[in-house]
């Protein structure tokens, strides 16, 4: 097997890196091992929220300059931050997904527990905000699913309230939900998204939504519409008749679903190839190049490339392990930026900057990777493996994985 | 949350300090006797050692050669709560097993002293106790099969808190005594504050027992009496999965990491015994060597440990009573202490009950009442012996009308036949709030009307949300859910979330590496990233 470009991983960074490759015609496949972190989406492409003193970021373009040279977009410098974020953006309308943000002034997402995040975009069909006072809406009606425990109503309308939108609760009751609950376990976002699939539910529901929704001038739903395309996102507003938004449910969300399936899409449509189910073992390197690398599900196959990227992602993705000796890049062995022991990797507040959240593998300004402390040529790491940056507290996750992508295929 | 911390009148017959297992227990004996009881506790319901140990349901074999008399109080409180407290008990025996390290003459000295205490003993063929339980290492070169189980210590106080309540007892949380009201040389009551108002108020009674374990030297001191306690801290892990079906232990003398109880869904395996300052009990944290000692240990009983994530660490406090220099606190006697004041200090109105463990609660609890009853010339036999808990008392129904065969066998484990009052009526009733250990909100709303519950600690301690494989990482968003509509501040019942999170995360930061970093990694992207919350959730 031989390509142009390998990358390695499923998430954010490596289907953007994907795209950009593709669509410069380079013959690329995606080694995707399973569930990436999509699933956890929350519906927005956070650029950066938050400075490192903590205070909320107006214009991120402002903010990035200031940030410490260890910092992806410090990297890569601020220009060329500008230019990905156009670039993102072109590549966004090509999948045909609709934002709503400006790279050069966040806006604010509501959270599925009522709190807004400033961020970059938002799918243009979810609650957003530019003023965390007040809402658009004085009067908006809050819809959930009855039995769907993951979507905190109670929470998103005393939220609301404190912005001076008055909320019309409404819980309603599907008749055909019995069926799905008669097993308690599977109530998921998925499986009521699935639900609103079949005409008759969504119809039922957009029926018992008029007549419970009063004067309100907006309708908020669970976002568990949009599973396969847009099919149950444009139906649902049309029947409702009036201005419809979605607020992000608890994992697995929805949103992910629907941004992961229009870049695949996009992906496959410039001609990148898919390795689903791909379990990369290990890489050789000679010369300060990768060679090949092994697969399990390519047994007896070298898969060879001229260039390798790898966004195999952070601890919880499987892309940095650790145990009490240290921390490892489990594929090629990379060099991987970290201090202390396993006790020092973390603080005594689950919500404090944790250590290890800065944890990740050590790349030139280029992105390349180190190992044994020489850089390797051929071999790119972008998106949530690198170090030098707490994603949580700058709000920056899916920031830089678009935006080390697009540097990184700039580069090749 | 109706039945929570009502309104209590001021006279009682005996006032009870302490909501672990000990006072739980004196307060069912106290009101089965037709005292008027309260109870008073300053944080949860079991938020000291009863909250943190092994659940385990002794044989008193563990004992049998090092300290006969608890070991023959074991044996006998063990076939006592397999009577009365079925509902909180998994029947599944235990083996002392010895490795090739160890020395298997003691084997015979083991066997001897359990047969001496009343407790049987039986050697088994290392092949077989292979077979009966496939965990344990293959190179074993003994094997002792004795009447060890696993208990629910959580279920086990609730169950004797409903009962003391049905006799009429009044149970306060969250109520702490700030001082023992001392007139003529004897405690006629106690000064409380509601530690979530802050409000102060008194309440009185001619006995008043202290039934508050480790802090119980604490209360003490507050009349000027000195005990002489022995603050031992015991450190445990709990494991991802249940790697075992028997108790394992160790077949020598008791050392550290040589306990592997399953409970439920998960393994916990322990402990160490190391004495800590008194002013540190508050504050228990288990360290990386007592987390490095207790995997050494436990992975020679049961090699897959080393291959099974830990999903926590915690550490408890045993309210041992001094007696020696013992270091560790290993050879102290985990006998009964019921100190009555008057005779040792010259206080009347005041009984200590301490030393003992979680096996042997119901005698202490005997002894205590005895004295009590004593004290003020009440005539009345123990019954505890034989009267059934809440929830072993009656049959579990043949039918399980309109709820979840999952959720119902959960709540039934959890609540014996009390399940009943558990309404599953409407589809949000049977919706899975704890998918790892099966929690619908209808047991939630039970546990919030009827449990003491004012927050998502609580809850837990209840219901065991949170306590699973997960630790929490959806089930306590939807409990918050649940706590708010049930009339908490959305402002505060937020605040309480991330309490209870960091609170999880307390437990998995000894042990945050491998899968548990990954774990961690993973509820912290859900808490702060997706769903926004941190510290300082008020102000937002």
């Amino acid at each position: 097997m031989k390509y142009d470009v390998i990358v390695i991983g499923g998430g954010m960074s490596a289907i953007m890196c994907g795209i950009a490759l593709a669509s410069k015609g380079k013959n690329v496949a995606l080694m995707v091992k399973g569930q990436s972190k999509f699933n956890f989406s929350s519906g927005s492409i956070d650029l950066l929220g938050f400075d490192e003193q903590g205070n909320e970021v107006l214009n991120p373009f402002d903010a990035i300059g200031s940030l410490s040279a260890s910092h992806p977009y410090s990297k890569m410098g601020v220009e060329n931050v500008a230019h990905n974020a156009a670039m993102a953006s072109v590549i966004f309308s090509g999948a045909d997904l609709g934002f709503y943000g400006d790279s050069s002034c966040n806006h604010y997402r509501m959270t599925p527990m009522g709190i807004l995040r400033p961020t970059w975009l938002t799918l243009d069909d979810y609650v957003t905000t530019d003023d965390p006072k007040s809402l658009p809406w004085r009067k908006a009606a809050l819809v959930n699913i009855h039995g769907f425990l993951d979507f905190s109503a109670d929470f998103i309308a005393a939220a609301m309230a404190r912005m001076g939108c008055e909320c019309q609760m409404c819980d309603i009751k599907l008749g055909t939900i019995d069926k799905l609950s008669s097993n308690p376990t599977v109530m998921r976002s998925t499986a009521v998204a699935k639900l609103m699939q079949n005409d008759g539910v969504l119809n039922d529901l957009a029926r018992k939504v008029r007549s419970n929704m009063g004067d309100a001038e907006v309708v908020m739903l669970p976002a568990v519409f949009g599973l396969d395309g847009d099919d149950t996102v444009t139906k649902i507003a049309h029947h409702v008749k009036t201005p419809v938004r979605f607020v992000s449910t608890l994992p697995p969300s929805i949103a992910g679903t629907r941004l992961l399936s229009k870049l695949r899409k996009l992906f496959v449509k410039n001609g990148g190839t898919f390795l689903l189910g791909s379990m990369v073992k290990n890489g050789k390197i000679v010369d300060n190049r990768v060679v090949s690398i092994e697969a399990k599900n390519f047994p007896d196959q070298d898969i060879v490339a001229e260039n390798f990227v790898l966004a195999t992602g952070s601890f919880m993705s499987g892309g940095l392990q650790s145990n009490t000796a240290g921390i490892t890049e489990p594929i090629f062995g990379l060099d991987v930026d970290y201090a202390g022991k396993s006790g020092e990797w973390s603080k005594e507040c689950m919500f404090d900057a944790q250590p290890y959240m800065e944890f990740g593998v050590a790349t030139d300004n280029e992105f390349h990777a180190i190992k044994d402390g020489k850089v390797i040529e051929n071999l790119y790491a972008i998106g949530s493996i690198l170090s030098g940056h707490n994603s949580l507290k700058l709000a920056d996750d899916t920031g830089v994985a678009v935006m080390t992508a697009l540097q990184v295929a700039r580069q090749m | 949350m109706s039945e929570n911390n009502k309104p209590f009148s001021q006279e009682y017959d005996v006032i009870i300090i302490g909501g672990g297992i000990t006072g739980a227990g004196t307060a069912r004996d106290c009101a089965l006797r037709g005292l008027k009881v309260l109870l008073v506790e300053r944080f949860d319901f079991t938020h000291g050692a009863t909250g943190r140990n092994h659940g385990l349901l002794h044989s008193g074999a563990r004992y049998a050669v090092t300290d006969q008399e608890s070991a023959e109080e074991c044996i006998g409180e063990n076939m006592i709560l397999r009577q009365i407290a079925r509902h909180c008990i998994e029947e599944t025996d235990g083996l002392f097993v010895t490795l090739p390290e160890d020395d298997l003459d003691y084997q015979a000295t083991f066997v001897e002293a359990c047969q001496r205490a009343g407790i049987s003993a039986e050697i088994i063929d290392p092949a077989e106790a292979r077979i009966i339980e496939p965990s344990v290492n293959p190179t074993i070169i003994g094997a002792v099969r004795v009447p060890d189980a696993s208990i629910d210590p959580f279920t086990l106080t609730v169950a004797n808190l409903l009962d003391a309540r049905r006799y009429g007892a009044v149970t306060l949380t969250y109520h702490e005594v700030v001082e023992l009201i001392v007139e003529n040389a004897c405690v006629t009551g106690v000064k409380l504050r509601n530690n979530l108002t802050g409000e102060i108020s008194a309440a009185y009674a001619p006995v008043t027992v202290n039934a508050a374990g480790i802090w119980g030297t604490l209360v003490a001191k507050q009349a000027g009496i000195v005990i002489n306690m022995f603050p031992a801290k015991g450190s445990l892990l709990i494991f991802s999965r249940r790697v075992n079906n028997m108790v394992i232990n160790r077949c020598r003398k008791p050392a550290n990491g040589d306990i592997l109880v399953p409970d439920k869904i998960v393994s916990m395996l322990g402990t160490t015994s190391d004495r800590v300052p008194i002013t540190e009990i508050d504050n228990m944290r288990v360290t990386p060597e007592e987390v490095t000692i207790l995997l050494k240990e436990g992975v020679k009983m049961v090699p897959a440990l080393a291959r099974t994530r830990i999903l926590r660490a915690y550490a408890g406090v045993r309210p041992l009573v001094a007696s020696d220099d013992d270091p560790s606190g290993r050879s102290i006697s985990r006998g009964i202490v019921c100190l009555d004041h008057k005779e040792r200090d010259g206080l009347e109105g005041f009984i200590t009950i301490t030393g003992g463990k979680l096996m042997t609660y119901r005698l202490m609890a005997e002894r205590a009442t005895d004295l009590v009853c004593k004290k003020i010339n009440k005539v009345g036999a123990c019954t505890t012996a034989i009267l059934p808990l809440p929830g072993s008392d009656e049959k579990l129904p043949k039918k399980r009308g309109k709820q979840h065969a999952v959720t119902l066998k959960a709540a039934q484990e959890r609540h014996g036949s009390l399940t009943k009052e558990i309404k599953e009526n409407t589809i949000e009733d049977k919706s899975m709030v704890c998918e790892c250990e099966h929690a619908s909100v209808g047991e939630m709303k039970y546990a919030i009307e009827k449990l003491h519950v004012t927050n998502l600690t609580n809850l837990r301690r209840r219901t065991r949300m949170g306590m699973g494989s997960c630790q929490g990482k959806l089930c306590a968003c939807r409990a918050a859910s649940l706590l708010c509509k049930a009339g908490d501040d959305a402002d505060a019942a937020l605040a309480d979330l991330t309490a209870f999170m960091n609170e999880r995360w307390k437990g998995m930061r000894p042990i945050a590496w491998g899968s548990t970093l990954s774990e961690a990694q993973l509820t912290t992207l859900i808490y702060e990233g997706l769903c926004g919350l941190s510290m300082n959730q008020k102000k937002t």
